[in-house]
């Protein structure tokens, strides 16, 4: 797809910002104040929906605490009002939500390794208690009977319809390009799995604290209009009940986009009002929410505007091409397979020379060296004192039954098992000890076995965030190299052999120094699989790094790597030049279960 | 007329379909292999078979019922009985309250450890401290106390000593000799095939041959190997 | 203080026997259910209703019992049927949608007015080691501890209790060996809306509650059931019975009496905190 069809195509999820402000504004000029007045409640809606899409739509993190947080903001705008009425009101809101903010801040970092529904009954609790705590004085003002007036000219109704609507399209503005950074996209890797965030050298824990910082953010800010609004504030606005019907309402609205929000606050201004001018209790309108919400879960497509957004997407998306196209390419010259090293002596100092790699007999140092890697569960050894090298310009594949211990083995070298025994070094340093996620920044990179690329981004915004500080060098000819579609396709809309290698791209983008590909032609159909492997062994020659690569089509690895390493139940039962390995009778014996009808 | 049909099978997992218009006979009183590479579909077409995942087309009789449009339990209540990959003992139960899920009485307990004497021993032990091979038995006598006509076993053999895997080999083909249509899908392909009657190979999805196990076995090397361990791959993909 | 303690305990037997539900929940169908308590609070309002209007106590209570585990039966079914595999934090967000649509009908039926309600139990009390000690306070400790060795016992030595944990084990291969684990799950809600119900008719004549804060005494449950990972029966129980000391101990000290609720969420979180320190990762490969 040329660049210039990119640019044409209708991206839907850039908002129609001109006609909306437009519509705001003549809304604004000409409705009664009783319907200003409503819509600036739609608007302070909008932006607590808007809160709960970043920390939950986007990061994944149920929150039932929203409410406590524009609390917050609240009553510091309150307390300031009372102190000094002449302080211009739009900086007491950005206070109070800064307040808000950093309260956010301490509940992300306190509880970075509490996750899932454990996190979200803490929230609750802490909206129980900051309720319980508020209910025992009153907010600011109210004892005097001084409510918050905000200073002019917001104290008129337009005037501070103005001001609400302003604020959340700013905030709106700012978070949806922090969305577009790494740091933002990292929200909703995190989302997805911790583990494919950490290989993606994201720090989880500064996600999840930057999440709930900027979702109080939001959330102190509408507290801090509320109080403007209202004048005299009570824990009626703020009990844990109302953060539940937002939280349901963000759901049923898809609140992680602005339309979404908009639409949440829309629904929790308007459906009241319908329910009073149909005579029907109010309350009532709570369990239409929460029941629109159970539904759009059922269908798990997300909430109505994403669900809208999808739709346009594809219609968008229509006669664009959504996968990889992997050409053929001209056959490559057999390479030599490296000899390996001699094992080291421990008191003589072996001579490191830089031969050119295609020379047959050449030495070099290995890059990822593996000595004695051993993983035991009580009497069962995962793995058993296994020794594997692989050289700088190797592809390199991991074979062996069901089983054998080989996705145990990588998961080991990448950091995600809490110990072994055995050493790991990287171009000679040691990597004992490191974090997953520092392992990846050094280089060491990996895919997984159920493709963990996202939904809700587009493939260029995945492959910023596989980058990562390597940067957007790579990205064009990586971009090229595996045929990948356009920058602005959504991965949603691509098939998995396409995420596959959308995965395997963002891996060669952070410039790795070694890449570890699980079953990367698994679900791909036969001509593909030729294709990649193709691609595969020309990796270390355009891209500069080593491969190791665990695969069971068999075919797939004599046409990819050079040399092969079998594993049968934990133990290295051969290692060398891939044809010779695949033709040992052992080896063939493994596969085969000759042993076991001995 | 026992056993199992199934014709134009068609199984999905999530949105992949992995297994294409398949038609595969268990015979009653047979052991009918399945081989295949990892990643051909053969745990796929099980689950298809059990139930555990939809099939999208096609039917599954057995004896003179489709059985494709019943919810699992109520297939294993007509008949089929499915050994899952992985060891799936319930860990927190003993081997006795194991048992007792399928059939709480004495006889049926009795049943069991007839069937593996090594059992009786290990009553009140939690099954998840039992070894590999004396799980495999619990999860084989459990199956059978459900009084099954059709056993489905995926790989059985999976980090379990030769020894062991004989002894259970053993069993099912007492099993298959007093009626019971038995289904092995098996990685190790030589001990499968010295137990079976008939073997189907798949590859991707589809069987692309079926056979007598006694002629698999003579001519192992060039028939099976192409399906375990590649061989060139033409630019057409076609294998050789 | 001790008597502050002992009257709490009215209050952490509840507690403990919404924490057993909510654990045994979880264990079983993987929901946390933070609409137990108002399911609880549904059936014990049912019952107080039909005293009000004029029933016999024990056909009121019986009343009150089907309505909650009717309700809760049904809710088991609607998770059960009208969705796949949903994740956690997806069946957490359904039992929000429960409570709220609960929290709706019982605003709609019983308004949202204080109310005093009536003790089932003669207003009885007796000295114990110099401290006095209600019926009520023995009668509820007596169902928290009934309740967690009956679950206990009951999932231990019965078919269904043994098939409920083969269940939370593996759902599929119970499934596999011929066994409903719908009517099952259905089974576990319907049990644990029941056992709510007579928690809440235990505590609600000790408060002057509203259907709304009845319904919220599912926090310090949760709170309990925390403690226990959810997954503990034991621990969820006496954690649940030391809050409710707590609160009481708390409510003779001046200065914290009116703050004593909010301490079972700090006593949870620097625990959890603390109990969480080494894990690193969430979910499988």
């Amino acid at each position: 797809m040329r660049l210039g069809e990119a640019k044409r195509i209708l991206t839907p999820r850039r908002f129609a910002w001109v006609p909306f402000v437009v519509v705001l504004v003549t809304l604004g000029l000409i409705l009664p104040v009783y319907w200003v007045y409503l819509f600036s409640t739609v608007a302070i809606g909008a932006l607590i929906a808007r809160s709960i899409g970043l920390v939950t739509n986007q990061a994944g993190i149920i929150t039932l605490c929203q409410m406590s947080f524009a609390a917050i903001g609240g009553w510091v705008v309150s307390w300031i009002a009372l102190a000094w009425p002449a302080a211009p009101f739009p900086l007491l809101v950005l206070i109070g939500g800064a307040v808000a903010a950093l309260v956010g801040l301490l509940v992300g970092i306190t509880t970075a390794r509490i996750r899932g529904v454990e996190l979200a009954v803490v929230t609750l609790g802490f909206a129980a208690a900051l309720d319980l705590v508020l209910r025992q004085g009153s907010f600011p003002g109210v004892g005097t009977g001084t409510p918050v007036i905000p200073t002019a000219p917001f104290d008129d109704p337009r005037w501070f319809f103005a001001l609400t609507w302003a604020l959340v399209i700013l905030l709106q503005l700012g978070i949806a390009a922090l969305s577009r950074t790494a740091h933002g996209l990292g929200w909703t890797v995190v989302r997805v799995s911790e583990r494919a965030a950490a290989s993606l050298g994201v720090r989880v824990g500064a996600a999840k604290a930057s999440a709930f910082a900027l979702g109080a953010l939001f959330a102190g800010i509408a507290g801090g209009l509320l109080a403007g609004q209202y004048g005299l504030l009570t824990t009626a606005v703020f009990t844990p009940l109302n953060s539940m019907v937002y939280l349901v309402t963000a759901v049923l609205c898809g609140a992680s986009l602005f339309g979404g929000a908009v639409l949440a606050g829309v629904f929790g201004v308007f459906v009241p009002e319908l329910l009073r001018r149909v005579g029907l209790p109010l309350d009532v309108g709570n369990a239409l929410l929460a029941i629109g919400a159970f539904d759009v879960l059922r269908r798990g497509n997300g909430g109505l505007m994403e669900q809208l957004n999808a739709r346009l997407q594809e219609r968008a998306f229509r006669n664009v091409r959504v996968t990889c196209e992997l050409v053929p390419l001209p056959p490559l010259e057999p390479l030599e397979p490296i000899e390996p090293l001699p094992p080291p002596e421990p008191s003589v100092e072996v001579a490191q020379t830089s031969l050119s790699p295609h020379a047959k007999g050449a030495i070099e140092p290995p890059l990822l060296e593996v000595r004695g890697l051993t993983i035991a569960y009580g009497n069962n050894r995962a793995l058993d004192a296994v020794d594997l090298s692989v050289y700088r310009h190797e592809v390199h594949a991991l074979i062996g039954p069901n089983g054998a211990g080989k996705s145990t083995f990588v998961d080991a070298l990448t950091g995600f098992l809490p110990s072994y025994g055995g050493a790991v070094h990287l171009d000679g340093d040691s990597v004992h000890g490191l974090a997953a996620r520092e392992r990846a920044r050094r280089g060491i990179r990996r895919t997984f076995q159920q493709v963990q690329a996202i939904d809700s981004i587009t493939v260029d915004e995945y492959l910023r965030l596989a980058g990562g500080s390597a940067g957007t060098e790579r990205i064009a000819a990586v971009r090229e190299f595996l045929g990948l579609p356009g920058g602005a396709v959504p991965i949603r809309l691509m098939d998995i052999g396409s995420r596959r290698m959308l995965e395997i791209a963002g891996a060669l983008v952070s410039r790795p120094r070694v890449l570890l590909l699980d079953e990367p032609a698994a679900g791909l159909a036969e001509a593909e699989s030729f294709a990649l492997a193709e691609r595969m062994r020309r990796i270390p020659a355009e891209f500069g790094c080593a491969v190791l690569l665990i695969e069971h089509d068999m075919g797939f690895v004599r046409a990819a790597s050079t040399r092969a390493t079998v594993l049968d139940d934990g133990c290295l039962i051969s290692t060398g030049p891939v044809s010779e390995v695949l033709d040992d009778p052992s080896v063939v014996a493994a596969y085969l279960g000759q042993e076991l009808a001995e | 007329m026992g056993g199992l049909r199934a014709e134009g099978l068609t199984v999905k997992r999530g949105d992949l379909t992995i297994c294409r218009d398949v038609e595969l006979v268990v015979p009653e009183g047979e052991i009918t292999v399945l081989l295949g590479a990892n990643g051909a579909g053969k745990t796929t077409l099980l689950d298809g078979i059990a139930g555990v995942l939809p099939a999208t087309s096609g039917s599954i009789v057995m004896g003179d019922r489709r059985v494709d449009t019943m919810p699992v339990h109520r297939r294993a209540s007509r008949g089929l009985a499915y050994i899952e990959q992985g060891r799936s003992v319930f860990a927190q139960l003993t081997v006795a309250q194991n048992l007792a899920v399928v059939d709480r009485s004495r006889e049926a307990l009795a049943r069991a450890f007839g069937l593996f004497p090594r059992l009786a021993d290990r009553e009140n032990v939690r099954a998840g401290l039992l070894s590999g091979g004396e799980q495999q038995m619990l999860i084989i006598a459990r199956a059978l106390a459900t009084g099954p006509r059709v056993l489905l076993v995926d790989e059985l053999s999976l980090g379990l000593a030769p020894r062991v895997v004989r002894t259970l080999m053993e069993t099912l083909t007492g099993l298959a000799e007093s009626g019971m249509g038995i289904l092995l899908v098996e990685q190790f392909a030589e001990m499968a095939l010295r137990a079976g009657t008939t073997a189907h190979i798949m590859h991707r999805g589809q069987i692309v041959r079926s056979e007598q196990c006694k002629v698999l076995l003579k001519d192992r090397a060039s028939l099976i190997s192409p399906y375990y361990l590649g061989a060139e791959l033409h630019d057409e993909g076609s294998l050789s | 203080m001790l008597d502050g303690v002992i009257s709490g305990l009215v209050s952490g037997s509840a507690y403990a026997i919404l924490a057993v539900c909510v654990v045994m929940l979880y264990r079983l169908v993987g929901v946390v259910n933070v609409g137990q308590a108002a399911i609880g609070a549904l059936g014990a309002y049912v019952c107080y209703s039909f005293v009000g209007a004029g029933l016999p106590l024990g056909v009121a209570v019986l009343a009150g019992l089907a309505v909650a585990g009717l309700t809760a039966g049904f809710s088991g079914w609607v998770l059960a049927r009208w969705f796949g595999k949903p994740s956690e934090t997806v069946r957490l967000v359904v039992s929000v949608v429960l409570l709220i649509v609960i929290l709706t009908v019982g605003f709609r039926l019983f308004g949202d007015s204080p109310r005093v309600m009536p003790s089932l139990l003669p207003e009885n009390s007796f000295v114990l080691g110099g401290v006095r000690v209600s019926l009520t306070t023995v009668v509820a400790l007596a169902l928290a501890i009934l309740v967690a060795v009956g679950l206990s016992l009951l999932l231990r030595h019965t078919q269904m209790g043994i098939r409920l944990e083969a269940m939370s084990e593996r759902p599929t291969t119970v499934q596999l060996l011929g066994v409903n684990t719908l009517v099952l799950a259905i089974g576990a809600w319907a049990t644990a809306g029941v056992i709510s119900t007579l928690a809440m008719l235990l505590i609600a004549p000790t408060r002057n509650p509203t259907f709304e804060t009845m319904s919220f005494l599912v926090v310090p449950a949760l709170a309990a059931a925390l403690l226990g990972a959810f997954s503990n029966v034991w621990i969820a129980a006496i954690a649940g019975l030391a809050i409710g000391a707590i609160e009481g101990a708390g409510a003779r000290i001046d200065w914290l009496s009116s703050y004593r609720g909010a301490i079972p969420f700090l006593l949870v979180i620097i625990a959890l905190i603390w109990l969480r320190r080494r894990e690193v990762w969430d979910a499988a490969r």
